[in-house]
């Protein structure tokens, strides 16, 4: 097999399943993933005995990773408080770049100080502060806070649950300051030097779409560049569900391999040799994914294509599988929660989609369209669209309730016009910060662009049968028709004509 | 089922047995945590110094507006400060309610 890590990520996700649907205790689970790595060791050279055994390591390794995240500390402020507490102190440092809208400010908090009964105890954790009044909070920020700590609650829309949504993060309780209570600063820069430095440049890239663009076009720009979409109104987000394409709000692997051409770009202007060129494009990319949040898409797009570039520095060719696997590895060790959210879910469920299944779609066409250069550019973008809908089709209908063939056509149109939105906002973001009488130019180019945009997928969604919304259905159907699919792609007799190199 | 290198299985395994080790250590941190008190750490930190703080420090406090205020710097004036917290009772407007919700805002040093 030429992609080992597929198959131990496939078994490293079925650990962690098996340990989130049984109640197992750490050590149970840990004793064989113990001993299975040590006869793992002892039996290196033989094959099928080694195969067996890293399998075994591999998924016990996924359920004592999951079993070790649902363990807190003793110290942590979730084991401190009351069930229902009254009024609390808490002293904190500000983890992430505060969000506001409107009146209101949030931004989680990690826990150092709780004040009880007169006591000062020292904690840790994490805490998702709700303040309503006007203040100006920062990353790194060292607050002393009073306020009401709370589980936030279970309430559901569709498959979605907000307080495991929120667990899955880390962040086990709500502090909501109302007015008349106490927020002070009481140090600031208390963060990572370079997660600050990210978010200076993230609010002067804000900063210079906001001041050029119309309110609407900004939330549009700040979504896709930054991925801010908190201002975005919900009958936006809905008409980009319906086409099939809110996926273009969300920072993917086709931002990352813009903003990377764009770097590359530049730094060949300057004349930067070939090696350092790529070593400091992999740089700023993870500048970027920390600007941008680093949630899960940010992140498996930033790991592919530093991977790519990797492979480019050390001049070896590189295999899509594996760096696919090696990302989700990586996050889901880091936060094995992440298997259950959508967003991790259609992520690397998309991708895996346009690499298995396009190249299988494309060979169905007849091989005399493939000589036609036009042809050749429409049959490609349409198995992508057409893949990526297949993949995707069960799931969307799963959790969203919605059947959208348009996004078929949709995506064959908008994803290769996102790449001029793309390049336009960050020129517009750039030059904003840099020169900023230029700004209003390409502002108004970006304007244009996104108007476009939002009249294409009006347009599209307007056709009779776009979009269908379907009653609920069960996890078993959306199984179910993996398994179809896989054996129809796998075992039927389609030819291939073209292959991917890795 | 793989056809894995001697250095590739080296360094599967290595990194399966780091992640490993990182675990434990992570468990045992995590079992093993004491819930510590900060008894050298300053009790009135996030609190306003009644005898230094000006109208707009005050202000600051939960339940205190301005005239409030304006008659906490009178009182302070008068008295030439405030001895304890308690004094806090002699403002006019501050019952006996008010002062426990207060109390937690301030210190007299």
């Amino acid at each position: 097999m030429k992609q080992p890590l597929v198959t131990l990520t496939i078994i490293f996700c079925l650990g962690i399943i098996s340990a989130a649907s049984f109640k197992i205790p750490f050590l149970i689970l840990y004793l064989p993933t113990f001993l299975s790595l040590i006869s793992s060791i002892i039996f290196l050279k033989q094959n099928t005995k080694f195969n067996i055994l890293i399998l075994c390591v591999s998924f016990f390794l996924g359920a004592t990773v999951l079993k070790n995240s649902q363990i807190l500390s003793n110290c942590h402020i979730v084991k401190l408080i009351p069930y229902k507490s009254d009024s609390v102190f808490l002293i904190g440092v500000i983890d992430n770049d505060p969000i506001y809208q409107g009146e209101k400010v949030s931004f989680i908090l990690k826990a150092e100080k709780l004040r009880i009964n007169e006591t000062w105890l020292e904690t840790c954790g994490k805490v998702l502060v709700k303040v309503l009044k006007k203040n100006n909070f920062a990353y790194g920020d060292r607050l002393f806070l009073s306020g009401k700590l709370y589980r936030p609650f279970s309430f559901s829309k569709g498959k979605f649950n907000y307080r495991n949504y929120l667990r899955h993060q880390g962040i086990y309780l709500i502090l909501s300051i109302k007015k008349g209570t106490m927020v002070k600063q009481l140090d600031k820069n208390f963060g990572n030097p370079l997660k600050s430095f990210a978010f200076r440049i993230r609010h002067k890239m804000r900063e210079a779409i906001v001041k050029n663009l119309s309110p609407f076009s900004a939330g549009i720009l700040n979504a896709i560049i930054l991925g801010e979409r908190q201002n975005l109104s919900a009958h936006t987000r809905d008409v980009l569900v319906y086409s099939g394409t809110v996926h273009i709000i969300a920072i993917s692997g086709l931002h990352l391999g813009i903003v990377a051409f764009i770097i590359l770009l530049i730094l060949k202007i300057i004349k930067i040799p070939r090696k350092p060129r790529y070593a400091l494009t992999i740089l700023l990319l993870i500048v970027y994914c920390i600007l941008t949040g680093a949630n899960t898409p940010v992140m498996r797009a930033t790991i592919m294509v530093a991977m790519l570039l990797f492979s480019y520095f050390l001049e070896r060719e590189v295999n899509i599988y594996n760096s696919l696997s090696l990302a989700a590895l990586i996050i889901l060790t880091v936060n094995p929660w992440q298997l259950f959210e959508v967003s991790f879910q259609l992520s690397f469920l998309s991708v895996i989609s346009i690499v298995w299944l396009s190249p299988k779609i494309k060979s169905i066409f007849p091989e005399k369209l493939n000589k036609i250069p036009w042809m050749r550019l429409l049959t490609s973008v349409f198995s992508v669209s057409f893949a990526a809908w297949l993949g995707l089709l069960p799931l969307i209908a799963y959790y969203f309730g919605i059947l959208s063939p348009i996004t078929i056509l949709a995506n064959m149109i908008i994803v290769p016009y996102m790449t001029i939105i793309v390049a336009s906002g960050f020129s517009l973001a750039l030059i904003g910060m840099l020169f900023s009488p230029l700004a209003p130019i390409f502002a108004a180019s970006s304007e244009l662009f996104i108007i476009i945009l939002f009249r294409i997928n009006s347009l599209l969604i307007g056709f009779p049968g776009a979009y269908f919304k379907l009653p609920r259905i069960s996890f078993i159907c959306v199984l179910l028709y993996y398994i179809l699919l896989i054996s129809m792609f796998n075992f039927s007799k389609i030819p291939i004509i073209t292959r991917l190199k890795w | 089922m793989f056809n894995l290198t001697r250095g590739e299985r080296q360094v599967i395994l290595f990194l399966a047995t780091v992640a490993l080790i990182g675990t434990a250590i992570s468990f045992l941190v995590k079992i093993h945590s004491p819930i510590k008190t900060s008894v050298y750490f300053n009790q009135n930190i996030g609190k306003i110094d009644l005898n230094k703080a000006d109208k707009e420090a005050l202000i600051t406090a939960p339940g205190i507006g301005e005239k409030l205020a304006q008659r906490i710097i009178e009182y302070r004036k008068q008295k030439g400060g405030f001895v304890s917290l308690e004094d806090l009772k002699n403002v006019k407007g501050i019952t006996n309610y008010r002062y426990e919700r207060l109390k937690e805002s301030f210190f007299v040093q």
